[in-house]
């Protein structure tokens, strides 16, 4: 495996996504960054019109002190236009092309709508959108990506949160087998434990820190 | 004559534009704008025209994963 990550034309000596949510302070989450030195931090909007000014303004004041690459993301999006809205608005905020497009399509386990992320995908991608999708690894669903203009997936390994570790590791692995020089970020669900995973010969690299993603390509 | 905004009524200010709608609520710096689903860009807000009842969503950066 090369220790050089290429996603989109653009190179990382990392292979560690790092979210910016759930952290107690913004000092706990820039030693957090420092530590982890990874390739892209995730970030989200959120409306707001009132309330406490100076935290927002302190987290964008650290973004762009880290001067890491920004991954902004759909979050919360319920269908693809909505998805796209937000894509959109993102894309001017923090200048970059890239987005983690989520279209959820189940509230309880937020496992992605996989009719609504191809749909987004297809419109983002004609809008000149680098889009990372969030996605199972359902084979159908990750080549309805790729040939929507995908260059990059993004399979969960479990449901976001549960900490599972990877439920289908042989479907990881077939994915992988079957689109072998495509960028895979398995996210959501990943097993803090490095020790605990399952997945030897998945062709995944296997690096854990808190609210990650992890790439192998 | 009102806008929901992020989910609240506001007052529709004269000019009914989204440029005069956003000096009346001053919403802290970096927003970004969608009118009735539909982005806004910065830029433009002079030539946005809105109405009683339009949908408008105005969202800053934010911690996320």
């Amino acid at each position: 495996m090369q220790d050089q990550l290429t996603l989109y034309g653009q190179s990382f000596t990392s292979r560690l996504l790092l979210g910016t949510a759930r952290y107690d302070s913004p000092s706990l989450l820039s030693g957090a960054i420092c530590a982890a030195n990874p390739a892209m931090l995730t970030v989200s909007l959120r409306r707001q019109l009132s309330g406490s000014k100076d935290s927002g303004q302190a987290f964008w004041n650290l973004l762009r002190q880290t001067q890491r690459t920004i991954l902004p993301n759909t979050a919360g999006c319920l269908s693809a236009g909505e998805a796209v809205k937000t894509a959109c608005m993102a894309r001017e905020l923090f200048q970059t092309n890239l987005v983690k497009l989520e279209v959820i399509g189940d509230e309880v386990s937020l496992q992605p709508d996989p009719f609504g992320v191809v749909e987004a995908a297809n419109k983002l991608v004609k809008l000149g959108f680098q889009v990372l999708p969030y996605c199972t690894e359902d084979w159908v669903l990750c080549s309805r990506l790729m040939d929507a203009g995908c260059e990059v997936l993004m399979p969960w390994a479990a449901p976001i949160g549960t900490g599972q570790g990877p439920r289908n590791p042989r479907g990881l692995r077939e994915l992988r087998e079957r689109a072998p020089k495509i960028p895979l970020i398995v996210d959501a669900g990943i097993r803090p434990s490095f020790s605990s995973l399952p997945g030897d010969g998945m062709g995944i690299r296997r690096r854990i820190a808190k609210h990650s993603s992890i790439a192998s390509s | 004559m009102s806008v929901l905004v992020n989910g609240r009524m506001h007052d529709l200010p004269e000019p009914p534009t989204l440029a005069a709608l956003l000096v009346a609520l001053a919403p802290p710096l970096p927003f970004a704008v969608a009118c009735n689903g539909e982005f806004v860009q910065r830029g433009t807000y002079e030539d946005c025209r809105i109405d009683r009842g339009d949908r408008i969503d105005i969202v800053h950066p934010t911690a996320g994963g």
